[in-house]
């Protein structure tokens, strides 16, 4: 039995979202060991840093851990150029921590959109609407085409309005941002996610993060 | 005192080690169980009083209503485990006096005591709610490794040494198992036994399937003094719940003298003390003077709350045999102290609480409730000065005492001393091989004692703290909603935030 501890840091706090993936892959990976998520939460911070080396060297500072996952929007650059980007900050990071305090391993997520992961389970869905037993139509797109999906963020936020039955004034109230972690927090399988390429990946990386850990 | 409590299997408190000192401050959010460490505690008192189904039923139930006393027991998705520990190491008072006005004198005075207790649907299990007791051991700690226990900063020489006493050499009680033979069938039944202090009586030896209550509960001076002392100390962990309604009552000439844990008593607690300052005045003062001196303490702890406070008093009403607690101000005017916030009022009960010599471990819940941000300080300097100072020897001004709050506050988190804070939190722990629940930790601050040298805690990530230091991030999130301009987000006001 062992502990791992991992700080996750990220561009915004709906990335945030992210950790309960990660821990889930760790735990179904690991089942014996026992997982401790954090997300580096620097807003708090009197002067937040901005710069990606100065993000993860903070985070670290604050967060110690084992393994750190730093995710950034792939958005406009291809998955190669984001790597390198992560990889220069960490090195670049690594100079202002102390050696023994250096987390083992930095996996850089090669995600595009996280919401995409998402968009797995219509039950979830409707529970983080609030509207658990509603009956109207929320189509879930096909598992293979998620990652392939033009605005995933854009069509969860759709299906969990949809879900929510609410219009008007009680859906001006409705807090979407926060539905879209509570859909991350219950969804107890990402296995249907297995098939799709970048989440293998991740996990391929992640599974050589942990072999060379032990 | 109680130094260090280990706690297994209790409802969130799953596999807990947290060390105390005189003053402890546990923050933490709504819901990852800080309360239920005052329960483990609580609960500990009662049993060591009650039966074990009473005492159980004193302790809180996870929002049910009606006793289930499984539910105390650690929960794993539909299941629960079946044994909670715990193991108190405490510093017990030198002498103590039973229910029959028998004085006891403990020897040693740092003692270890642990209690297994499982959890059982059959015959007479039922009976005790489902309860039996596993194990129960008093042993103590010899003087000589005392120091290696004890790493909140005191004074060896001054303090420690007068609270620690005495030699041993076996323990008081203890547990053991026979290989017996009944019914063709080998049977290896739980005893506890009470082994004999002094020359007198003999060692008892009780199956501990058979009882009700701890073996300790029912100690008593003339048979096991120390065993006694042992259970007056925990009789003494309480948790004051101090409530506006019972704060406010006036006192009856025949009620209770002492401060009860919801606040009532409070009139009479405090003429109960100035009372015992005529009686015990010196010979260079007066009693009157004695009395008055009593009186004004309070006022000037008063004082340091609201600005307009300048003499504290009982109003004894004779021909209806009461006594009420008045406040005067500045104009001259008394009126009576219920007319005073609930606020005030529990700062004013712990002012009188903090002037009695009387021990014990008081636990509290949020204190800051009530208490303006600016005046938070003279709270926590109450607070502090309520639990023994350990630069001084122990005596009837340093009584041993000891405070142990919880707070959501972010002032309350800035301003105690470091060493006495603990950040409470959720996280994987191992119910048993392959197991893992959320259950409640404990962590202190880098660099603090808890963490150094043999003790050598896990200490908080700093991160955890910003939510106490900055509660109000200044740059909003790109995600967040936006609700129009905040007060934090005028210019004027930017202004005057500390600079940083």
């Amino acid at each position: 039995m062992r502990e791992l501890r991992f700080t996750l840091v990220s561009d915004g706090s709906s990335d945030k979202a992210l950790l309960p993936v990660l821990s889930w892959l760790l735990e179904t990976n690991r089942p014996d060991w026992l997982i401790h998520p954090d997300w580096a939460d620097l807003r708090r911070l009197p002067r937040p840093p901005r710069d990606l080396t100065e993000r993860i060297a903070r985070a670290v500072e604050l967060y110690p851990c084992d393994l750190l996952f730093v995710h950034r929007d792939a958005e406009n650059q291809s998955r190669a150029s984001r790597v390198a980007e992560i990889e220069s900050a960490y090195a670049h990071a690594s100079e202002q921590i102390d050696a023994e305090r250096r987390p083992a391993l930095v996996c850089a997520v090669p995600v595009r959109m996280l919401e995409a992961w998402l968009l797995i389970e219509e039950g979830t869905l409707r529970w983080a609407a609030e509207n658990p037993k509603g009956r109207m139509a929320i189509e879930l797109p096909a598992v293979r085409v998620l990652e392939d999906m033009a605005d995933p963020k854009l069509r969860l936020h759709n299906l969990l309005v949809t879900a929510s039955g609410l219009s008007g004034r009680r859906l001006k109230r409705f807090n979407v941002h926060s539905a879209i972690h509570r859909v991350a927090d219950r969804i107890e399988d990402y296995s249907p996610l297995r098939s799709l390429p970048a989440f293998r990946e991740l996990e391929q990386e992640l599974m050589g993060c942990l072999a060379s850990l032990e | 005192m109680l130094t260090r409590l280990r706690v297994k299997g209790f409802k969130s408190l799953v596999d807990v080690d947290v060390r105390f000192g005189p003053f402890t401050c546990i923050a933490g959010a709504n819901g990852v169980g800080k309360s239920n460490l005052f329960d483990a505690i609580r609960f500990l008192s009662a049993l060591a009083d009650n039966t074990l189904i009473d005492a159980a039923k004193q302790v809180r139930y996870e929002g049910e209503r009606s006793p289930d006393i499984r539910s105390l027991f650690t929960r794993y998705g539909e299941r629960r485990v079946n044994e909670m520990s715990f193991e108190a190491e405490m510093i017990v008072p030198k002498i103590g006096v039973d229910r029959l006005g028998q004085t006891a004198e403990a020897k040693p005075t740092f003692l270890r005591y642990r209690l297994v207790l499982g959890y059982r649907e059959d015959g007479i299990s039922l009976l005790q709610g489902g309860l039996r007791i596993l194990e129960e051991e008093l042993t103590y700690i010899p003087k000589g490794e005392a120091a290696e226990h004890l790493g909140f900063p005191h004074s060896a020489k001054a303090w420690r040494e007068s609270v620690l006493e005495g030699r041993r050499t076996s323990p008081f009680i203890s547990t053991s198992t026979e290989a017996k033979i009944e019914n063709g069938m080998e049977e290896r039944p739980t005893y506890i036994n009470i082994h004999q202090e002094g020359t007198g009586g003999n060692n008892r030896k009780l199956l501990a399937e058979r009882l009700p209550r701890t073996v300790l509960s029912e100690s008593n001076a003339a048979e096991s003094p120390t065993a006694a002392v042992a259970r007056f100390e925990m009789l003494s962990w309480r948790l004051l719940q101090l409530e506006p309604a019972a704060l406010r009552r006036s006192d009856h000439f025949t009620d209770p003298s002492q401060i009860d844990l919801d606040g009532s008593h409070l009139p009479h607690a405090l003429f109960h003390r100035a009372q015992e300052a005529r009686a015990a005045a010196l010979e260079d003062e007066d009693a009157a003077a004695a009395e008055a001196r009593v009186y004004a303490e309070i006022a000037g702890r008063l004082a340091e709350l609201l600005t307009d406070v300048r003499e504290v008093r009982i109003e004894r009403d004779d021909r209806r045999e009461l006594l009420t607690l008045e406040v005067a101000g500045r104009d001259g005017a008394f009126h009576p102290a219920r007319s005073l916030s609930d606020g005030t009022l529990r700062f004013l009960a712990l002012a009188v609480l903090e002037a009695s010599s009387e021990g014990g471990l008081l636990c509290l819940e949020e204190p800051e409730n009530g208490i303006h941000p600016a005046r938070i300080e003279p709270m926590l300097r109450l607070l502090q000065d309520i639990a023994t100072d350990t630069e001084e020897a122990v005596g009837p001004d340093n009584p041993l005492r000891q405070v142990v709050i919880n707070t959501h506050s972010p002032s309350v988190v800035k301003l105690v001393p470091d060493h006495c804070l603990l950040v409470a939190d959720r996280e994987r722990q191992m119910v048993s091989e392959g197991l893992h629940v959320a259950g409640s930790s404990f962590l202190p601050l880098e660099g603090t004692w808890r963490v150094k040298g043999k003790l050598s805690q896990r200490s908080v990530p700093k991160g955890r703290l910003m939510a106490y230091l900055n509660p109000v991030p200044l740059e909003s999130d790109r995600n967040a909603k936006t609700v129009g301009r905040r007060v934090i987000d005028r210019e004027d006001v930017r202004q005057l935030l500390l600079p940083l």
